[in-house]
Formats: C-alpha cells, structure tokens, sequence
C-alpha cells in the first residue's frame, strides 16, 4: 500500500520536557492506524505536528510525497488532512449548514448565499459517507455524537483524504460510539486515511487495523490488529517494572466517615458523568480513585466537595444524610479539598501567600474577631506554615502568583491540612510537581492516614495510587469498575479495569 | 371612522419621525455584538455625529455634507472603539465609558469654539420638513407618512431590511456572526477575526453617527447640548429588547417611541389617565422592560455568545 | 546593567501600576492642550488660569478657601461616586450605575430634608441612614439580578440609571414629591428646600465647602478598612479576584456580591445627598450633574484602591473647579470632560499598553540586554 505520510527520526522538546522522542511512523492510504497511550505519552503532540499546529524540532515530515518545511494547518487542509478536536469547533446558533460552509459558502449572482445548493452538498456527502444529519438543524439540539459527525463532515467538506480524530470517543455513549464506528469502516472503503487517537483498548482493537504505543514521547510498538491483545497492549502501555515500595506500616482501618449510595451526577454535556457510584470511606485509610482521564473522576470529586449538586443517590458523612450542596457544608463537617487544578481553584494567585493560607478559614476565631480580621495572627500563622511545609521563598507577602507550581501546591496543601480535616479529598495532588515536591505532598497524605484521619485520593498516576492506597477504585465510563485491596492489585490488573478490558 | 384612521396615520408618522434616531443607532449595536463587541458609546457616537452635521451643514451650507461628515466623525469614533478593544485587547465597557465621556467634554468644547455657545448652534439648512418623495406626501391620508419623511426616516424604514438580508442572507453576514459567536471556530476556517471586527465596529460608529445627524439636521436645525439626551442607551436596550436582531430591534425601537410618545396623545386626548399612571412610568417603561426581559420575565434574551470578550489570536492557529 | 535588570522584574508591576495614573492624567492634558491650542489660544495662559482657579491667586485666598474649597466640595462627591465604582470593582463588578444610584439618594435626601425637622445632629444622620438604605437596595438590585438570573450588571445598571431619572424626574419630582403640592403657588421647579435642619452648611464664611468632605473622609476611611481589615472585605476581594477560588473556599459568593453592590449603591447615593442637603437645598426639576459616570473615572484613574480613587477625586475636583476660571479665555468648564475622557481611554488600552511594555522587553531580549538572571538565553 502507498504511504500518505512519511514520519522520521521526529523530536518535540517543550521547555526540558521531551514530547516526541525519535518517533519514526509510516501511515499507509486507507488504513485506520490508532495511536494508543497514557496521558502525556506525547499522542497529541504528534498530531498537532501532522496537523501544522507545532513544528518538530528535527527530523523529517513527507505527506504525500512532499516533504514538509514549513507546515500550518492552512496548508494541512490543502494537503487533505483533516482534524476533528476533542472539543468541537461548532457554533450551536448555526445550522448544521450553516457550520459547514463557513468561510467556503456557495453563492447565487456572488451576493446571495445560496443555502439550498449548500444543503445539497451536505446531504450527498451525508449520504455518500453514512453519515445521518439534518442540514436545517441548529447545532445547539443535536446530541454529542450527532455534533461529531458534523465535524467530520466539515472535514470532508473541504476535502480531506486523512482524517484525524483525537479521542473521537471521549465524549460519547456507547451507542453513538458504535455508529461512529460504523462511520469509520465507510469511510475506509471509500479509500480515507484515518488516525485515531485513544486510549481505550476494547475500542482500537475493535476499529483499528494497526495500532501504534507511545510511552513517554517514544514508540514503544507497533502491533497489527491480527497479531495482539489488550493484554499486551495494556502492558506496553502501562507496565512498569519498578514499583516503589513506601515507608509505612499497616494500620487497621476504623469506622466509616463518608458513605455514597448510588450517587448520579450530571457532567458538562449534560449526560450522566458519574451513574450510580457507591462508596465507602474509613478513618484510617487512604482510598485511592484511580482510571483514565475523562471516566468521571472530576464530576465525583465535585459532587463530593460540594461543588456540583448530585441528580440521585445519597451522601452521608458520619451517619447524616447531606441535603444542601454547597462547599461551605461540606467544610462545616470536618472536609478539606485538594483541588486538581490549583490555579483556577486552588488559590487566589493575586491574593498574598499568608491570605491564600487562610482561604475559607477567614471566619474562624483565631483569624478574625467576627469583623475584624487579626492581622497579627494571621501572620504568624503563615510564618508557622511556611516553615513547617517548606514554602520558598520564605516571604508571605508575596502574591501567590509569583510562586512556582510546587510552591503554590504546598500552600494550598498546608492550609488544607493544617484545617484538621476529617476527610481529605486531594484531587491529583501531584500533578506536575518534580519529584521532590511530590515526595513531599504523599508525605502529607500518608501522615494524614496515620493521624487517624480519612483520606480519598484521585490520580491518573497508577503508580502513585499503588504507591498510597489502601484499597483502589477504579473508574470506568462513570461507574466504579472495580475495588481492590492493594494488596491484590497488580497493575496489569488495574490496567485491564481502567481501560474497559475487564468488569471486575 | 376618519377620525380614527387620521390619529392612526398620525401616530405611524410621528413614530417613524422619533423612532429614526434609535433606530439608526439600534443598528450599529446590533452590527457591532453581532460580532462580538460590545459598544456603549452609542449615546457619545451619535452626539459626535449630531453635532459633526450641523458643523459641516453650518461651513458648506449644504446638510448631505453634512450627513456625510457626521458619518465619517461617528466612524472615527468606532475606530476607535475598535483599536482599543480589537488591537489592544482592552475592557470594551471602559473604552465605551471614555468615548461617552470625551465626546460629553469634546463637542461642548467645539461648540463652544465654533459657536460661542453652551446652549445650541445657530440654525443651519436641513432635512426638516423635507420630504424624500414630495409627491407621495400629497396622497389623502396615508400621505401624512410620506411628509415626515426625510432621507433619515426612509433609512431608517430601509435599513434594517437591509442589514437583516446582509446578516443572515450573505456569506459576509454569515462570517460577521460567525465571529460574535465563535471567533476561535471562525478564525480555525479562515475567517478575518480581527477585521470583521474592525469593520464592525466601525460601521456601528457610523450608523451612530447617522442617528446623531437624524435629530440634529433631520428633526431640528440646529444642535442642542443636551443631545442625544439618553437616545443612545434607549437605541441599546432596543437592540437588547429586540434580542440583537435587526428588524426586532426596529420593533423595539418603535414600540419605545411609542411609549414615550403615547403619554403625548394621552394628555391631549384622555389627560386623566396620567393621574393613575403618571408620565415618568411611560418613560422609564423602556429600560424597565429591558431588565425584564434580561431577567427571563418577559421571554429570553441571548446575546451573541462572544459578545465583549477579546479576542486574542493563538499562535499558530 | 544586571542590577537594573533584576530591579526591573522585581517591581516591574509596582511601577507599571505606579505610572499609569500619572501617564494617563498627562495624557489627559496633552490632548487637551492640543485642543486649545488649536483654538488659536494659549495651553499655557490656560494651564495658568486652571491652577489660579483652583487654588487661589495668593496665600490668603488659598487659606480662605474661597477657590480651594470648591476644588474640596467637588472633590468629595467626586471621591464618593468613585468609592461607590471602587467597591463594586472590588468585587468583579463593573457598577455603571453610580449616576442612578446618586439620583435616588439626591431625591431621598431632598424628601426626608424637607420631611423631617429634628436637631441637626439627629436630622442629618437620620436622613443619610435614610439615603444609604433606599440607595444601597438599588444598587443591590443590579447583584441580585446577576446572582439570581445571571443578567450582566453593566446592562441593567445602565437601564436602572434611566429608569431611576424618569421615575424621579417625570414623576416624583413633578408629582407627590413637587414644590406645588406644598407650595401651590411657588415659582420654583423641582422638590421644596430642605429644613435649615437637614442643611449641610459652609465651614466657613468665605467657602461653600460644608461637611461633605468630612463625609467623604469618613467614606474612605470605612471603605478602605472593610476592603483591606476586614471579613467581609477579604470575601468580597476573593470573588473579585477569583470567583470560582472564592466558591471552592466555602464563601457564598452570592451574598458578597449583593452586599459589594449594597455599599456601593449606598455610597453613590450619598454623594447625591451631600449635593443636595449642601448645595442645591432641592431636587431640581432637572439634575443631571453626571457625578456618577465621573465616578467611574475616578475608580479607574485611582486603579481601583481606595486611598487611589480618593487622591485622584480630589485632584479632578480641583481641575473642574479651576475650569470654571477658564472661562475667562472663551474655554467651556465641560473641558475638564476631555482630560478625563482621554485618561480613561488610556486606562482603557492599559492591556494593550502592559503588551507593548512586554514586546518591548521581547525585542531587548532578544538583543539579549533584559535577560533575566538564570534563564536560558
């Protein structure tokens, strides 16, 4: 089969950290080729390089023959490659129409747009690829998989032979998944390229003819459909050789602090992003979530911190039933919230380290005397915390803006923890701190176990969980596939539930 | 019967007459959030423009060059606008403050300068009383339209029709609302963001400036200092209560004039009525009714979704 | 060099802060000197006059506060108008309604001045309670909107200023609130005089500043202790700088909001007051002094810091009272509007104006003289 593009010897270096390392990949015409691998294993890094959104650093790019020097997605489209992002690039006001023709209209006598030759147009490609749509529709009442296939329409629209789909499912229920596989297999037989990013293997397996691995930047294999399984797939993904082994002792948990029941919690789009998850928290322990980005963690960690009302179910915190969701109920009794992103939410980055400590405790009696906030106290306090957490530099009167990302995560974490919480919730606590500061933060958190107290934590990093947890959750598509005892888990285990391989 | 049809005709005219101004500025807000900046300097555009035509009608003797130099100062106005929050990315509302602020100090300072005065110009030519089509205006009845008239008045009929088929039948109409809504999506299928908005904004200038000359060399003959006298804000809560729609902000635009003109008729026909709901109430019906409508109490309005955010270009997309 | 360089980094932002105030006033100037100049007069004589008129032509009439005390007395309300925008800012809201909000409080103060005729001492605090109650529930009606219904505050603001004129000026003022319902035989417009009771009267004898500048004194000293000493201040900050931090903390971001715009509303209302029980003594039939758009000047020119705002009122008080001096040229006082107009705008493209800074040090960096110390050339 002929080669559409030709990728060699391709390196991507951002800022010290290598996203693409020597990456060499052919992609055949009318394959369907997935690109499988953990989060920053460098996937969309590639494509925005095919795509002309990032140019490599060295290396060489040929498409269709051409070799590439200087790329934009301009010249992407006229080469025919077409992206579908993970978040569409729709205008819900529009018609779906309307959405495919912008900036490429038909017109009658160059004034008048003629929308009847337009529908026409959208409907024999419609018809032509399998691809169900109604032209007069506007964008904001179709569904999520619906919206997908405008997108990919708008690609074929302007004439593209490579289609690229970056994590096309992500967004999708099964059902409008199926379809768009089916979609695929069409437009396969119609001689299209498509690569297909994702991390689900059930699915690749399911679609792609070959399947390509990256971990950490570089290919780690390439395997035909015919010649592998999920299991080989998932150790070559995820499998690590080296586990770590902490410091601790076994501690026996105690009684339950937080009790969910059933728990439906609605995410962005409007669907169920959390169904029916049920779970139970005991002093003494660290309960790890663990799973693939996009499985619904977010939406759980958010129902749990008072910060997205739960549709159904119920959640108990010592025996009591929660009724009002908000994040002040669920500070009042005893909850502190590591949250994942510390720049939104996390911290005031305008405000002084020594206000960031205090936020959400401004009331209390030792900051403030009802009215009044004590100066004093809150000063020493801070002085006190930055020694104890190690905050650099030792100023805590700098904005919290002007502190690096480990520094910032430690003021939230010291002022989370130093609040005494009954329940930590820490929501990828570690997430792009280097090594030393994430020693640190787990530190923290194991401290937090042996003081008696609860602990949920939500990471990507398999690693850390096995590093931490007591017992491990995983999550799959919004439900809980599986609950082991770490002393039962082994990653390959964990590995198979998270990505949908296995119901545990 | 006849009765009847007359204060018909007469309310349609008189409508028309003291809608035009709103209209006219309703306008250049509905073509500048449509894409995507918002602009609530119309009130200072128009007094730019109110008094730039009867400063050029005053030196040439001549009010189309008049027309013509209170749009070109309105389009500066927009330009403005434009530099600053296209280019420069700053907060749209705060430019929209200054221009309204500078154009309050500016133009009673030329007035002052050109006219020795802080109340209002010397009479200048004009299109008052000046029918566009003299001939029409001689038809019993209906005729009454056709007087009040002017060349303001059929722009005003005209116009939104025209931006209606621009905005929704043209390709360029198709992009310009492209950019209000969604720039990033716009801008990823080659659509100029920065210059519909530029063009936008500067065009909303000069339909202000329009609006400024319809009262000024359209209504009277002269320019007061208190105008526009709060016609800018009205011609933005038209736009908002005419959900940012050409024609439904030409309804809007109307049915405010008529709030604000039936008080009018209501003194001189039923005067007993003010006792029980007094002329303020009349007035301040439009902008109470805006809020209402924001509110979700009298339908939904939703503004263009990228209206007042700046836009800024990503590096390579 | 490198000395320079590290100074430079490190307070970067202070002096960026620092200058824009200063730079947009003169910009202020420039422009309308060259407005002036293109008169065919003299910015200089202008300036001249200006500066006469605003402080006095010697010693003696400074201390007399004959001119001064006009710069004083404009000032104030200026600065309470401006401390009205402030607060609102403070907390991520953009209050366009300081002018409504000044005319409900001027028409509270000119009905309960009239109404109520106690001691002086009970009358006017009785009368500015008054006038921070009616006047903070307007502007806390503009948040309320926003938290309950999601309406942007510009908007309604904007519509609450002109409903508030006519229902005042078309109804009130004209109706149950009219000199002719006491008076039927007045010659007057507008509401009746206050008591003598309800006055705000001159210091002295030679000044028309009365005891509003100790209001607006009281304003700033309150205003800048609840944003910067207190609980309620540290919870209204939060949502200004970081709503969705400031929810994830436990404040109710919903209250903080009503009650920013409750302060606010209250203090541009009694700016309104402190026209009318000092100077003015009634509503007039027509009041459009426009104190509460020059607010937002204030705010903005001030950067939006109390102490900021309060310096700068002060400051365009005395320019708009030495305007009136220049009229003595043929220049109207309404010109001080273009100094204003010109600093706002300027303060307007400050985004643009930090980018620029930047691209400079860009462009330097590349010349490799503002490398900063320890990253990578």
């Amino acid at each position: 089969m002929e080669t559409v593009i030709e990728i060699k010897n391709v390196n991507k270096i951002f800022a010290e950290v290598v996203a693409n390392d020597n990456i060499s990949l052919d992609i055949k015409k009318g394959e369907v080729l997935a690109i499988v691998g953990e989060n920053g294993a460098g996937k969309t890094t590639l494509m925005n390089i095919i795509y002309g959104l990032y140019t490599h650093d060295t290396g060489s790019l040929t498409i269709c023959g051409k070799n590439i020097h200087h790329h934009s997605p301009r010249r992407a489209i006229e080469l025919g490659i077409g992206m579908v992002h993970q978040h569409f690039m729709l205008i819900p006001k529009f018609t779906v129409t309307e959405n495919i023709i912008l900036g490429q209209e038909f017109t009658r006598n160059g004034i008048v747009l003629d929308i009847d030759k337009a529908i026409e147009n959208v409907k024999s490609i419609s018809e032509k690829y399998g691809l169900r749509v109604e032209p007069d529709q506007r964008v904001e009442t179709l569904s999520v998989g619906m919206q997908q296939r405008v997108e990919i329409i708008k690609v074929l629209f302007r004439g593209a032979e490579i289609l690229i789909l970056d994590e096309p499912t992500a967004v999708l229920t099964p059902q409008e998944a199926k379809e768009l596989f089916e979609t695929i297999n069409h437009l396969k037989n119609q001689g299209k390229t498509i690569i297909f990013i994702s991390h689900k293997l059930k699915e690749v397996l399911e679609i792609a003819d070959r399947i390509v691995v990256l971990k950490n930047g570089r290919v780690v294999g390439i395997k035909n459909k015919a010649e592998t399984d999920e299991r080989e797939l998932a150790r070559l993904m995820v499998g690590r050789d080296v586990v770590f082994e902490s410091p601790r002792f076994e501690t026996t948990p105690g009684d339950v602090v937080l009790e969910v029941k059933d728990i439906v919690v609605m995410g962005e789009k409007g669907l169920p992003a959390v169904k029916k998850v049920s779970l139970a928290l005991r002093k003494n322990e660290i309960l790890g979530i663990a799973g693939v980005e996009g499985n619904g963690q977010v939406e759980l960690v958010e129902a749990l911190t008072g910060l997205r009302d739960i549709v159904s179910g119920v959640i108990k915190i010592k025996g009591q039933e929660i009724k009002e969701f908000h994040p002040w109920t669920f500070r009042n009794k005893g909850f502190a919230h590591i949250p994942q992103d510390r720049r939104r939410r996390g911290l005031i980055l305008p405000f002084t380290v020594s206000y960031n400590l205090i936020l959400g405790r401004q009331k209390e009696k030792i900051f403030s005397s009802g009215i009044f906030i004590k100066s004093k106290s809150i000063s020493d306090f801070s002085e006190k915390k930055i020694q104890e957490f190690d905050i650099r530099p030792r100023n805590k009167n700098l904005k919290a803006d002007a502190l690096s990302g480990g520094n910032q995560q430690k003021v939230v974490i010291a002022r989370e923890i130093s609040s005494n919480p009954e329940v930590l919730v820490a929501s990828q606590p570690t997430r792009g701190l280097d090594v030393g500061a994430t020693e640190f933060v787990h530190q923290r958190l194991i401290e937090q176990r042996e003081s008696g107290k609860a602990v949920l934590l939500i990471s990507l990093e398999l690693e850390e969980i096995m590093l931490l947890c007591d017992r491990i959750a995983v999550m799959y598509n919004g439900e809980i596939a599986g609950i082991l005892d770490r002393k039962d888990a082994t990653e390959d285990e964990l590995g198979l539930l998270m990505l949908g391989a296995r119901q545990h | 019967m006849i009765f009847i049809i007359t204060i018909i005709i007469s309310v349609i005219s008189s409508l028309l007459k003291f809608g035009t101004p709103i209209i006219l500025a309703g306008l250049g807000g509905v073509i500048t959030e449509n894409a995507g900046v918002v602009n609530i300097a119309l009130e200072g555009m128009m007094r730019i423009g109110g008094f730039f035509a009867v400063f050029g009608t005053y030196v040439t003797g001549n009010p189309w060059y008049g027309i013509l130099l209170a749009m070109v100062a309105g389009g500066l106005a927009g330009l403005l606008h434009a530099y600053i929050s296209v280019s420069l990315r700053g907060n749209q509302i705060v430019s929209g403050v200054a221009i309204n602020v500078f154009a309050l100090g500016g133009i009673t300072f030329f007035l002052e300068r050109y006219f020795n005065t802080t109340g209002h110009s010397p009479s200048v030519a004009s299109f008052m009383n000046k029918p566009i089509f003299p001939s029409l205006a001689k038809v019993p009845y209906i005729g009454e339209i056709f007087m009040n008239m002017n060349v303001f008045v059929f722009l005003a009929v005209v116009m939104p029709f025209v931006i209606h088929f621009y905005l929704y039948r043209t390709p360029w109409g198709l992009r310009h609302r492209s950019v209000g809504e969604h720039p990033k999506a716009a801008d990823t299928l080659g659509v100029n963001v920065y210059l519909v908005r530029y063009l936008a904004v500067t065009a909303s200038g000069v339909f202000a400036g329009l609006a400024g000359a319809s009262i000024a060399i359209g209504q009277l003959s002269l320019f007061d200092n208190h105008m526009p006298a709060g016609l800018g804000f009205i011609a933005l809560a038209a736009m908002i209560f005419g959900k940012w729609k050409p024609l439904g902000t030409m309804a809007a635009a109307l049915f405010f004039t008529f709030a604000s003109i039936v008080q009018i008729y209501i003194q001189t026909l039923a005067p007993q009525i003010l006792t029980i709901i007094p002329r303020g109430f009349f007035l301040a019906l439009p902008y109470m009714l805006t809020i209402l409508v924001l509110a979700g109490f009298v339908g939904r309005a939703i503004p263009p979704a990228a209206s007042g955010v700046p836009y800024e270009k990503g590096e390579k997309l | 060099m490198a000395e320079f360089v590290n100074w430079w980094y490190k307070r970067r932002e202070n002096i960026l802060d620092f200058m824009m105030p200063i730079l947009a006033v003169l910009a202020g100037f420039l422009v309308a000197a060259l407005m002036i100049k293109a008169t065919g007069k003299s910015p200089l004589e202008a300036y001249k006059l200006l500066l006469q008129g605003a402080l006095g032509h010697n010693w003696q009439e400074f201390i007399s506060l004959g001119l001064a005390g006009e710069g004083l007395l404009k000032g104030s309300i200026l600065a309470l108008t401006g401390l009205s925008v402030t607060v609102a800012f403070k907390a991520g809201l953009f209050n366009i309604g300081a002018e409504g909000q000044f005319l409900v409080g001027a028409i509270t103060a000119a009905y309960f001045g009239f109404k109520l005729n106690f001691s002086p001492w009970i009358n006017i605090p009785l009368i500015l309670l008054a006038v921070i109650i009616i006047s903070g529930l307007y502007g806390a009606l503009a948040a309320y909107l926003k938290v309950k219904k999601g309406v942007h505050e510009v908007i309604t603001t904007i519509m609450l200023n002109w409903t508030a004129v006519h229902l005042i000026e078309n109804w009130l003022v004209v109706g149950p609130f009219s000199i002719l319902r006491f008076f039927p035989r007045a010659i007057r417009a507008g509401t009746p005089y206050v008591n003598d009771n309800s006055r705000l009267m001159p210091l002295m004898e030679t000044t028309r500043l009365n005891a509003s500048i100790f209001i607006a004194l009281i304003a700033v000293i309150i205003v800048f202790y609840l944003l910067y000493k207190t609980v309620i201040g540290y919870e209204i900050q939060s949502i200004g700088k970081n709503i969705e931090a400031a929810r994830y903390s436990g404040i109710d971001t919903g209250k903080s909001m009503i009650l920013s715009m409750f302060i606010a509303g209250a203090l541009a209302g009694l700016a309104g007051a402190c026209m009318i029980l000092g100077t003015e003594k009634q509503y007039p039939g027509v009041f459009r002094p426009g104190y509460g758009f020059d607010g937002i000047a204030m705010a903005l020119i001030g950067l939006t810091h109390p102490i900021g705002t309060f310096i700068t009122s002060l400051f365009f008080g005395f320019v708009r009272a030495g305007a009136t001096s220049m009229q003595l040229m043929g220049i109207h006082k309404t010109f001080a509007d273009i100094i204003q107009g010109t600093a706002i705008l300027f303060v307007a493209s400050q985004v643009g104006f930090r980018y620029l800074v930047y691209l400079l040090e860009v462009k330097l960096k590349k010349k490799k003289h503002l490398v900063k110390p320890g990253e990578p050339k």
